[in-house]
């Protein structure tokens, strides 16, 4: 009997299909306007600007990762995304969240757009092949990536937590999250972006990385 | 289905046969214990006839005489007056019984001065066709002119055309105590009067019915109902005397029925030294003969031309089997397919900005 399961078992095993997704910003870095976000509550500076320490160096940030349940497939559009979570339950996965250290580029108050977008860019980059998960859920869900100063040890949760920590706003740097996808069947890379049409985006980056993607004030 | 093909080949017993030898229990024995058959052999032993009833004696016959000669009439005739002992008698194809009961039955009412009566009796007699018994020579010469005078007359009378017919196919028909006198269906031409028809056939009780010829033309149908077991050994035993084979058609018919055997199996000595012939007969009717050196063979051979049992097809020539495979390899093919189509997936995901 031990040995017909354990044939089983290993015949499951040698059936299990081995997939690899790979979660992408765009070649030129196209989706990283959710971390070229200025404050308008803070003199309309960069989000990156809340990295800068006293002494003209950079704190270190990190960059967490998360699979949001939507409880269905809505649009992928901003306001469809937020009016679905008004009435459904989105919340990322406990056990999935992620976490990356990452260095932030520093910023000048009138730095060119692409310039920008190229340092965050590389500063990315830093990350590159950062295992995110090894077994993505079985379900459609988004994928965010937030930016935040805080460290990666406050923001993962403990083995016994029941919740996910949250983020303290006001160590946001920028956010960016993915089209509703099933990751198992997606033939695609998987791209992170972020909608705005204005660069005083940083209410955007405040909702994307809400717990519970709700509209924030 | 594979529990069902598996059940069906294991199933034990099978259909019961009785083997009988001709004259040797030993030979039976042998071939009751054919090894790895599908049926179960009995031995059967041969009939014993019960021996038939003695036809009624002349005992009647002689106390009705000796009244006669008393010059007691009335107790003559009470003794003698009943048709059914003519009837009886014929029947039984004692013709002589049935002459002397008629011919000491005219000489009693000659006695009682009963004339007309008498020669009734005496046109029976003639009719019948029944010769003068040896009895008449010791009646007075009235009686033996009677008789001579009445079976002038009914000799001279015209004869009735009878057909006559049979439930039972080739049966033999006597007629008035005549045996064999043709094969039912058949016509003749018989006397005026009261006849006795009887049938008789193998594996059939005799059956005699009256039958009253008058007209131009009489038809009668004459039903006999199956013999039982006794019988049919008494007309086993009556074709086995006359030389039938053992394993004739009609032997066997009658042996089926006297040992109450469905399935019948006969065996032998076959036609030379050292052979072995026998017969197998289902319901009465020989469905297989045949004659090998050795009897165990014989009756497997018997029982297999006889079809009482198939011969034993290898696993795989016998269609269950390859149903049973299509179906195991339909089963794992939908088990693979679902399973295939039901793959766990592990995505891994990574960054690649």
């Amino acid at each position: 009997m031990k040995r017909a399961l354990l044939s089983l078992m290993v015949l499951m095993g040698a059936c299990t299909v081995q997939r690899e997704v790979s979660l992408t910003f765009g070649s030129e870095g196209e989706g990283l306007d959710g971390f070229m976000c200025r404050d308008p509550s803070a003199n309309n500076q960069f989000l990156l600007d809340r990295a800068k320490d006293g002494d003209g160096g950079v704190k270190s940030g990190a960059l967490v990762f998360d699979f949001v349940r939507l409880g269905g497939v809505p649009g992928c559009r901003t306001g469809q995304l937020v009016k679905w979570c008004s009435t459904h339950e989105c919340k990322p996965l406990l056990q999935t969240r992620s976490c990356v250290p990452v260095t932030l580029p520093t910023v000048t108050p009138m730095m060119p757009r692409e310039e920008l977008r190229a340092a965050v860019l590389k500063a990315m980059k830093q990350a590159a092949s950062f295992g995110v998960l090894n077994d993505a859920p079985d379900e459609f869900v988004i994928v965010r990536a937030v930016g935040t100063l805080q460290s990666c040890d406050d923001l993962l949760p403990a083995a016994t937590a029941a919740e996910l920590p949250a983020f303290d706003k006001k160590l946001l740097t920028g956010c960016a999250y993915s089209c509703p996808v099933l990751l198992d069947r997606v033939d695609q890379d998987v791209y992170l972006g972020f909608e705005t049409l204005t660069g005083l985006c940083e209410q955007g980056v405040r909702t994307c990385s809400d717990g519970q993607l709700q509209w924030q004030p | 289905m594979l529990t069902l093909l598996v059940v069906s080949i294991l199933s034990a017993d099978g259909p019961l046969v009785t083997v009988v030898s001709d004259g040797d229990d030993t030979l039976a024995r042998r071939a009751a214990e054919t090894p790895e058959l599908p049926v179960v052999l009995t031995v059967g032993s041969l009939p014993r006839a019960a021996p038939e009833a003695l036809p009624p004696g002349s005992e009647t016959i002689g106390l009705a005489r000796k009244a006669w000669v008393s010059a007691d009439f009335p107790a003559c005739l009470k003794l003698l007056d009943d048709d059914e002992l003519v009837k009886r008698a014929l029947s039984q194809n004692d013709r002589s019984t049935a002459a002397r009961t008629l011919a000491w039955r005219a000489a009693c009412k000659l006695g009682a001065r009963q004339t007309d009566a008498a020669r009734r009796d005496a046109a029976w007699l003639a009719a019948l066709q029944l010769p003068l018994p040896d009895d008449v020579g010791v009646m007075t010469p009235e009686v033996e002119t009677t008789l001579n005078a009445v079976r002038r007359e009914v000799d001279a009378e015209p004869r009735v055309k009878v057909s006559i017919s049979s439930t039972v196919k080739d049966a033999v028909v006597a007629i008035d105590g005549r045996p064999a006198t043709c094969i039912a269906p058949c016509r003749m031409e018989l006397a005026r009067g009261l006849h006795v028809v009887q049938v008789s056939a193998d594996g059939y009780t005799p059956s005699a019915v009256p039958l009253t010829a008058s007209g131009d033309e009489t038809n009668v149908t004459v039903s006999a109902s199956p013999a039982d077991p006794s019988l049919a050994a008494r007309q086993w035993e009556l074709r086995r005397s006359s030389g039938e084979p053992f394993d004739g058609g009609r032997s066997m018919q009658l042996l089926s029925i006297a040992l109450r055997s469905a399935r019948l199996l006969v065996v032998g000595p076959g036609e030379t030294t050292g052979t072995l012939r026998g017969a197998l007969a289902i319901d009465g009717v020989v469905q297989a003969r045949g004659e090998r050196d050795d009897v165990q063979a014989l009756v497997r051979d018997l029982l297999v031309r006889g079809k009482v049992f198939e011969p034993s097809v290898p696993l795989w020539k016998r269609w269950p089997f390859w149903v049973a495979i299509g179906a195991a390899a339909v089963a794992t093919g939908v088990t693979t397919g679902v399973l295939l189509a039901n793959r766990p997936v592990v995505t891994r995901v990574e960054l690649n900005p």
